[in-house]
C-alpha cells in the first residue's frame, strides 16, 4: 500500500526572501524583484531586465568557508538546503543515518560554468584548464555539491524538464516516498541568472520586452513574454508516519500529482491545452477529491502570451464558470521565470498562503486579459482559508504538470 | 504486480549500430578508438576517442526533417526508432497516452555551448539565434524523442542529467512508472555525443589514456571519451507476453546512493558504490551468491577500477572472485550518459545469449584489481542474473539488476 507523502520543511532563497514566511511578506506588501540586472558586464547590449538577487552571499548561510568549490547555482542550491533542513529539524547525525535522498529540479543548472570553461580552454589552451571547474560543468553538479555539503548519502537525482523540472523533482520525490523506498527527501529546484540564459531568451524572443510594470505582466492585456529570474526553493518531503513519530511539524501533505505533455510542442493550442487537462484530471485523481475542493491556484503563468493563454483554457475546462471564484496567483510576476526553481517556489508561496491564511498578489495584474478564461488573480493580498491548493506549472516545449497540496488542519492532524 | 520486461534494443555505437552487428563486433572484441576528427585536438596531451565515425546508422531511421536537431537527440531519436523495430511496436500500435519516455545524458547538446563562444569569441554573438534556447536544455532531447513519436505517457518526457550513471537512473525511473502503472510501456536509455568539452576536462584531469583503454589492467592509464545512445523498451510481462514479444530479461531490481564525498573522486572505501550494490539486491531479493555477471562501470582510470574492485569484494566477498566481471568501456571508450544504458542492453544481451563480454586490453594483473575480469576474450557462459553499475561526477552511484525470465 502507498504511503502518505507529507511536508515536514520548507526553505527558499529568492529576490524577495530567504524563507518562506520573508517572501510571503514581501508579496503581501506589493514588492517586485524585477528591474536592472547588474551582474552583466557586457558592452553595447541593451538594457537587461530580471529579477536576479542583488544582495546574495552565501557566507550569510554557511559562514566563514571556502565557496571557491561552489559556482552560483551550487551556492543557491546549498543554501536553500540549509535552510530547509532546518526547518525540518533534520540534523546531520539524523541524515547520516536515515540516509537522506536529495531530488533536484533545474533546466539550465551549469550552463554559465560550462560556457566558462570551454571558453578559458579555447582562449589559454586546454592544457590550462582548472579541474574543480570541470567537475562543475556536469549538469548534476548543483545536485552533487549539495550532497557533499550537507552530507546526504541517499539517491542522488537529478531532473530535467524546462521550465516544470521543480514539479517533476517533486513529483519523483513523492513518488519515491509513497512506494518506501525513501523514508525522507529534501526536493528542490534551482537556477541561476546567469548571461547566457539571459542572452539566449532574448535571441529566441521570449523576454517581455517595455510595457506597464515594467513589462511582467502575466494573464495580463499586452503581455510580450518574461523575464529571467534567480534561486532554489526545497521542500523536505516525509513518510507520514515515520514524520508523526519523530514529532515533527507536518505543514503539508503532497496529496497528488499528475503530469503530461503536448507532442506538438504548443505548435497546436488544442493539444497544448489537452495536455494540460490530463495533468490536472490525474492529480485530482490520485489526490481522490472532485474540483470543487480546490481553493487556491498557484498558477505557472510568467508573461508568454501562448503559455498564459494556454494555462488558463486548461484551467477553465477543469473549474468551468468556477475558475473566476477560485483565488490564484503568479509568482512569476514578482519574482520572474525562476526556471528550475520557479514549481518549488510557487509551491513553497500557497503553502505559506494558506498557513497564514493570506494569499499573495499577483504583481501589476489590474489589466487581466479578457480574452482569457477569467482567473481570480487580485493585485491585493486576500484573506481565505483553504484546504487543497493546486500548483501548475507549464513548460514552452510542452510539458505540464500538477500537483494538490492539503494543508488543512484536518489533512495535517490526519498525518 | 507484473514483472518488467526489456522486450526491444536499439544503439548506436562506435563499434556499430542496431543490436545484431553491436553484439557481434562486441564479442569480436572491436574497438571504437581512433584519432579524434570533430574538433581540432593539436593542443591536446592526448588526440584519441571513440567517436562514430561510420555515419550509416541514421540510414533509414532519420529522415531529412529529423536532421534539423542536434547531434545527441539525433542519436537519442535512432536509437528509440531501432528499439521499437527490435521490440516488434510499430509507432502506430503505441497507445500515446500510456507510452512515455526517460533519458540520461552527462552534457545533453554541448555543440551549442560551444557555437555560442565559437559565435562570442568571433563577435557574432547577434548570430546565435532561437538555436540555444530549442537545442541545449537537456530535456529537448527526450521531448523530441516522444514528439517524433507522438507520445505523452508516463507523465511526459523527462531527462535525467546524472552524469555517467545518468542511463541506469533513466531505466530505474521508468521501471518505477510501470510498476506504479503509470504507463504501458517505457522507452529508457542514454546519449551523449561526443563533444570537446568533457574531452578537455578530462584530458585536464588526466584522466585520458593516448592509446586504449585497459580496465582494470595494472598498467592502466585511462578512460577514453566517446559517444553512443542506447534505448530500451520496456513493458510488463503479460502485455510482453500477450503480444508474443521476444523477452530478453525482466528488470529485478535498482539502488541508487551518493558517496557525498568528493565531485570527481571516489568514496576511499567504496562505501557509496556498495550501498547502491545492496540496495539493488535488497529491492530484487537477491543474495550476492545470485549474481553470474557485473558489468562493470570500469572506466580505465587507476582510481575507479580501485575502488569498484573494493566495492565489489565489499558486498560480495569470497563470491566476488567467483563471479565474472568485464568493461565493455575496453571497446566503446566511455560514452558517458549513454554508457549505462549501452551497458544495461548488454546484461540484457548477455542473459539471452549466455555470453559475457570480455574486457579488452588487458595485459597485466593488478595486485590491486584481482577478480576475474574475463580478458580478452567473450567467455560462454550462462547468464540468469546480471547486476550493471555505474558511478558518476557529483559521487553518484547506481546499480541495476537484470534477471532472465523464469520459463
Amino acid at each position: 500500500m502507498k504511503k502518505r507523502v507529507v511536508v515536514t520543511g520548507a526553505g527558499a532563497i529568492s529576490a524577495l526572501g530567504d524563507d518562506p514566511a520573508t517572501l510571503h511578506q514581501a508579496l503581501c506588501l506589493g514588492n517586485s524583484a524585477i528591474g536592472p540586472i547588474t551582474r552583466f558586464d557586457r558592452q553595447n547590449l541593451p538594457a537587461a531586465r530580471g529579477a536576479e538577487i542583488r544582495d546574495f552571499d552565501a557566507k550569510r548561510y554557511l559562514g566563514e568557508v571556502n565557496l571557491r568549490p561552489l559556482d552560483r547555482t551550487s551556492q543557491l542550491a546549498v543554501c536553500g538546503a540549509k535552510r530547509a533542513l532546518e526547518s525540518a529539524g533534520w540534523t546531520s547525525e539524523m541524515r547520516e543515518v536515515a540516509e537522506m535522498e536529495l531530488v533536484l529540479g533545474t533546466m539550465f543548472c551549469s550552463v554559465r560554468t560550462n560556457t566558462q570553461f570551454d571558453r578559458s580552454a579555447l582562449i589559454s589552451g586546454p592544457k590550462h584548464i582548472k579541474p574543480l571547474d570541470f567537475a562543475n560543468t556536469v549538469i548534476n553538479s548543483a545536485t552533487g555539491q549539495t550532497a557533499i555539503w550537507h552530507r546526504l548519502r541517499g539517491a542522488n537525482m537529478t531532473i530535467s524538464a524546462g521550465t516544470t523540472s521543480g514539479v517533476h523533482a517533486l513529483q519523483y520525490a513523492a513518488r519515491r516516498v509513497a512506494l518506501g523506498w525513501s523514508r525522507a527527501v529534501l526536493v528542490g529546484g534551482v537556477e541561476e541568472l546567469c548571461f547566457e540564459t539571459w542572452y539566449a531568451f532574448a535571441q529566441s524572443g521570449h523576454l517581455a520586452g517595455a510595457g506597464r510594470n515594467g513589462g511582467s505582466m502575466p494573464f495580463s492585456r499586452g503581455r510580450t513574454g518574461f523575464f529571467p529570474g534567480e534561486g532554489s526553493g526545497y521542500l523536505v518531503l516525509e513518510d507520514s508516519d515515520a514524520a508523526t513519530a519523530r514529532g515533527a511539524t507536518v505543514l503539508a501533505e503532497i496529496a497528488g500529482y499528475g503530469s503530461s505533455y503536448d507532442p506538438t510542442r504548443g505548435a497546436n493550442e488544442n493539444s497544448a491545452v489537452a495536455a494540460g487537462v490530463r495533468a490536472i484530471k490525474t492529480a485530482l485523481e490520485t489526490a481522490a477529491i472532485a474540483p470543487e475542493i480546490i481553493g487556491c491556484i498557484s498558477a505557472s503563468g510568467n508573461g508568454s502570451a501562448a503559455g498564459d493563454r494556454v494555462e488558463a483554457c486548461a484551467l477553465r475546462e477543469i473549474f468551468g464558470a468556477r475558475l473566476a471564484l477560485i483565488p490564484a496567483f503568479a509568482l512569476a510576476a514578482a519574482l520572474g521565470e525562476t526556471f528550475g526553481a520557479s514549481g518549488l517556489l510557487q509551491t513553497i508561496t500557497l503553502i505559506e498562503s494558506a498557513r497564514r491564511g493570506q494569499i499573495t498578489p499577483t504583481h501589476g495584474v489590474e489589466d487581466y486579459d479578457e480574452t482569457l478564461p477569467i482567473m481570480a488573480l487580485s493585485s491585493s493580498p486576500r484573506n481565505a482559508s483553504f484546504d487543497h491548493g493546486l500548483v501548475m506549472s507549464n513548460g514552452f516545449d510542452g510539458s505540464t504538470v500538477a500537483v494538490i497540496i492539503a494543508v488543512s488542519a484536518k489533512a495535517q492532524s490526519d498525518g | 504486480m507484473s514483472s518488467i520486461t526489456v522486450t526491444g534494443l536499439g544503439l548506436v555505437t562506435s563499434i556499430g549500430a542496431g543490436v545484431e552487428i553491436f553484439w557481434s563486433h562486441l564479442l569480436e572484441g572491436r574497438s571504437g578508438f581512433s584519432e579524434i576528427v570533430s574538433f581540432d585536438t593539436s593542443r591536446y596531451r592526448v588526440h584519441r576517442g571513440a567517436e562514430i565515425r561510420d555515419e550509416s546508422w541514421s540510414d533509414g531511421v532519420l529522415d531529412e526533417s529529423d536532421r534539423q536537431f542536434g547531434r545527441a537527440t539525433q542519436l537519442a531519436l535512432a536509437a528509440s526508432r531501432m528499439a521499437l523495430k527490435d521490440a516488434g511496436i510499430a509507432p502506430n500500435e503505441l497507445d500515446p497516452a500510456r507510452t512515455g519516455v526517460v533519458m540520461g545524458t552527462t552534457s545533453g547538446e554541448p555543440h551549442e555551448v560551444e557555437r555560442f563562444n565559437d559565435l562570442d569569441l568571433a563577435h557574432r554573438l547577434d548570430e546565435l539565434g532561437a538555436r540555444f534556447t530549442e537545442r541545449y536544455p537537456c530535456n529537448h532531447i527526450p521531448g523530441l524523442v516522444a514528439a517524433r513519436l507522438g507520445v505523452y505517457g508516463g507523465g511526459g518526457p523527462v531527462m535525467l542529467p546524472v552524469a555517467c550513471a545518468a542511463g541506469n537512473c533513466a531505466i530505474s525511473h521508468a521501471f518505477d512508472l510501470l510498476r506504479t502503472g503509470e504507463a504501458d510501456v517505457m522507452l529508457a536509455g542514454g546519449v551523449d555525443a561526443f563533444s570537446r568539452i568533457p574531452y578537455t576536462g578530462f584530458a585536464g584531469l588526466l584522466a585520458v589514456a593516448p592509446e586504449k583503454c585497459q580496465p582494470f589492467d595494472r598498467n592502466r592509464k585511462g578512460m577514453i571519451p566517446g559517444e553512443g545512445a542506447a534505448i530500451l523498451v520496456l513493458e510488463g510481462r503479460e502485455r510482453a507476453e500477450k503480444r508474443g514479444a521476444r523477452i530478453y530479461a525482466e528488470i529485478a531490481g535498482y539502488g541508487l546512493s551518493c558517496d557525498a564525498y568528493h565531485m570527481t573522486g571516489s568514496d576511499p572505501d567504496g562505501g557509496g558504490a556498495a550501498r547502491a550494490m545492496e540496495k539493488a539486491l535488497g529491492q530484487s531479493g537477491c543474495a550476492p551468491e545470485d549474481i553470474d555477471y557485473i558489468s562493470a562501470h570500469g572506466t580505465g582510470t587507476k582510481s575507479n577500477d580501485y575502488h569498484e574492485t573494493l566495492a565489489v569484494k565489499r558486498v560480495f566477498g569470497e563470491h566476488a572472485y567467483r563471479t565474472p566481471i568485464s568493461s565493455v568501456k575496453s571497446m566503446l571508450g566511455h560514452t558517458m550518459g549513454a554508457a549505462s544504458a549501452i551497458e544495461a542492453a548488454v546484461c540484457c544481451l548477455a542473459i539471452t545469449h549466455g555470453i559475457i563480454p570480455g574486457t579488452m586490453n588487458y595485459e597485466e594483473a593488478d595486485p590491486e584489481c584481482d577478480l576475474d575480469y574475463v580478458a580478452n576474450a567473450a567467455r560462454q557462459q550462462p547468464v540468469r542474473v546480471a547486476m550493471n553499475n555505474a558511478y558518476a561526477f557529483g559521487g553518484t552511484n547506481a546499480s541495476l539488476i537484470l534477471k532472465r525470465l523464469p520459463q
